[in-house]
């Protein structure tokens, strides 16, 4: 996650902590509910929403509460501890009866159909698999659970997964879990691995699915990818269709900046690829996917996100 | 609690349903439906409240009169299902359906409903049922299905059918069902996979199946109910539009004025005169509603045409009766509203654009040519026949 401040003000809505607790060592859950006390927007397992903090942060939070209960929106935070201003802030000022502005939800990690899931959590990657271990129980699906940390007492949720199926690596136990050996044992053909953590482990877990050769993996990072070579980013034209606006993007430049410069308002959060706000449609041409949002960016061609996507064609017509 | 002893399922109120809805709607929020021992909700605040509470109004025990967890009938895809059994056909069909993938069909469109205008002028006075709301979807939504071929027309019958078919056993649902045997099979038959054609929607869903995103035996159903909810519900959309405008000369005057406008028509005039009538949901617990406590496990009705005429929500600019451009209909129900809220609803906003736009680019006046005849049916409202005379430019 990022410290940028976000730039637009887009769709936010003001909502009331009505609970904290410490749920583990450094995690503290947040419930919220909207201040008329109404619906709050839909969302599904794998959604976050973006909190805008008083400080200027904003950050993006799994949604790990029940979709069974309309009226509320919970959240988990780890204190990251290395004073950039999000979590910190959030453990220490944060407090029941507070109203911040959310946006969102959004679900740029979606749970799709399987007959066999394997979730694998990373500390306080549990967060969005929470309500995905909700939706495949309902579903009847068989779906197992790997889910490590440095010590029980600072997993969250951990009194709430219980059974035959749940794998628990507490790394001062049982030093850390050898992904591959675990998905060898359990990976069908018609399994799903959803896998959520930090970045290193997500990649290990991406390489032990490839090497094990079954299984499709799906993962949300909690960073950006590593940025690519700006060096061989050429210039390109866009045309946006309801602005009725032509402009040219340089190498130096984002198709978001550009736009903004030309006073089309777009909203956008973490400018980095991550977060998915600045979902913009395309109408013609070829974009060239930059973001950590999509599993395999190469299978989607109407929608991009322009704080960090480019084009492949000289021309990019987009829905702004 | 007020008590209705009406049928409202009875020819004389789905020849006047309106009269009906009203006398509903000054009973009191929530109404017990005697005759089918139901719950009954026609008032705006309470059914779009239910609507989007899928929570407590549950979809899965079928979205008719008929109780699937007493029956053991199957359930409708999407339409029939809550969470989280609705989700994934629910994404593909947002997917595949959205205003971005249905852009490379518009010109086809736009040309279709041309043609249809030009050769309705032709001739002067026409039905506008048979000569325009009926035949545009005809030529569209099959083919824009990959379901190519001839016979198409049978599927005006096929989905007038499946739409009694949520009311009870009554004589229209009897007569309706004579022949729907042929017709299914006849969908059936264009279901088999080498029919779909590749580039189109019905082509779509198939690559979302093979994606993973739906399981592949569902991916035939999800056609399938296209070419059944896309089809009367459409035309009756778009016969509510040509009626309003026949009916209102000023309004089309304004329209003729101001092409802006179109794009409010058809959203206002699905609100003045709503193609779905009526769904039923099932509680899922006790729900509390003004002073009445709707019990757990009943089925209710709520009447979408009905809120979308409540004064109570639609009284500016002027009274809910008036089909009217400076309203904004933004809210109405004629879609449903929340999660289930029509997934098809950008493709018949299409086809409306189309047609609006062959009429204010060809049409000099449009005018009542005899009197409309209602069409019957169980959940789905609107004219089987309307008679205009119109004028070219």
């Amino acid at each position: 996650m990022t410290d940028r401040r976000s730039t637009a003000g887009g769709q936010r809505r003001l909502l009331e902590v009505t609970d904290k607790s410490t749920i583990a060592t450094n995690v503290v859950s947040l419930t919220f509910r909207d201040v008329d006390g109404g619906r709050l927007p839909e969302w599904t397992p794998g959604s976050h929403i973006d909190l805008h903090l008083p400080n200027g942060a904003t950050r993006q939070y799994s949604l790990c509460g029940n979709r069974w209960k309309p009226g509320e929106y919970r959240i988990a935070v780890l204190k990251e501890g290395h004073g950039r201003g999000g979590s910190d802030f959030i453990h220490q000022h944060v407090n029941v009866g507070d109203r911040l502005a959310i946006g969102g939800p959004r679900n740029n990690f979606a749970i799709l159909p399987a007959q066999h899931y394997i979730f694998i959590a990373g500390g306080i990657g549990i967060t969005p698999i929470i309500p995905m271990i909700d939706h495949v129980r309902r579903l009847g699906a068989r779906w197992e659970l790997l889910y490590g940390g440095r010590t029980r007492e600072s997993m969250a949720f951990l009194n709430t997964l219980q059974g035959d199926n749940i794998t628990i690596f507490a790394k001062n136990e049982h030093g850390r879990m050898c992904l591959r050996r675990e998905l060898e044992k359990r990976s069908q053909d018609s399994t799903r691995v959803y896998c959520c953590g930090p970045a290193e482990m997500v990649s290990d877990a991406a390489a032990a699915v490839r090497s094990v050769g079954r299984a499709r993996f799906h993962s949300e990072h909690f960073s950006a990818k590593s940025p690519p070579n700006r060096l061989n980013d050429r210039e390109f034209d866009i045309h946006l269709a309801r602005s009725g606006k032509t402009l040219l993007v340089t190498a130096g430049s984002s198709i978001l900046d550009v736009a903004r410069g030309a006073g089309v308002v777009v909203l956008s959060s973490c400018e980095t690829g991550t977060c998915g706000t600045c979902e913009t449609g395309v109408l013609a041409g070829v974009p060239d996917h930059r973001d950590s949002i999509h599993d395999d960016p190469d299978a989607v061609s109407d929608i991009m996100y322009i704080c960090v996507s480019r084009s492949q064609s000289p021309h990019l017509t987009l829905d702004l | 609690m007020p008590i209705c002893d009406d049928d409202p399922f009875a020819t004389d109120v789905l020849l006047d349903p309106h009269a009906f809805y009203s006398k509903v709607r000054e009973m009191g929020d929530v109404i017990w439906l005697s005759r089918y021992r139901a719950y009954m909700i026609g008032r705006y605040a309470p059914v779009r409240n239910a609507l989007e509470d899928w929570q407590r109004f549950s979809s899965s025990a079928g979205v008719g009169i008929e109780d699937f967890e007493t029956t053991g009938h199957d359930r409708s895809l999407t339409l029939e299902e809550d969470p989280p059994f609705h989700d994934a056909s629910r994404a593909v069909f947002s997917h595949v359906l959205s205003p971005r993938s249905l852009q490379k069909l518009r010109d086809s469109w736009f040309d279709t409903a041309d043609g249809l205008v030009q050769s309705a002028l032709h001739i002067g006075t026409v039905d506008a049922v048979a000569a325009l709301a009926q035949p545009l979807p005809v030529a569209v939504i099959p083919q824009a299905l990959g379901v190519g071929g001839s016979g198409q027309e049978c599927l005006i019958p096929y989905a007038d059918y499946m739409f009694n078919s949520f009311g009870p056993e009554n004589d229209l649902r009897r007569a309706s069902s004579v022949g729907q045997e042929d017709r299914a099979a006849w969908v059936t038959a264009q279901l088999e996979l080498n029919k779909l054609a590749e580039s189109g929607i019905g082509g779509d869903i198939w690559a979302a199946s093979q994606r993973g995103l739906v399981d592949p035996d569902d991916a035939h159903l999800m056609v399938r109910a296209l070419l059944a909810a896309g089809m009367d519900t459409t035309v009756h959309g778009l016969g509510s539009l040509l009626y309003a405008l026949a009916s209102h000369p000023r309004q089309w005057e304004a329209l003729r004025r101001d092409p802006a406008l179109a794009s409010v028509a058809f959203d206002e005039a699905i609100r003045w005169e709503s193609p779905v009538h009526r769904f039923f949901r099932k509680t899922r617990e006790p729900v509390r509603i003004g002073d009445v406590t709707i019990p757990a496990n009943v089925k209710v009705l709520l009447l979408f045409a009905s809120a979308n005429r409540d004064a109570r929500r639609w009284s500016e600019p002027s009274e809910p009766e008036a089909f009217d451009l400076a309203r904004n209909p933004a809210g109405h129900v004629a879609f449903g509203m929340g999660i289930h809220q029509c997934v098809g609803q950008h493709v018949a906003r299409l086809e409306a654009s189309a047609l609006l736009h062959a009429m204010v680019t060809r049409v000099r006046s449009i005018e009542m040519a005899g009197d409309v005849t209602r069409n019957l049916n169980n959940s789905v409202g609107g004219w089987a026949s309307i008679p205009i005379q119109i004028t070219g430019c």
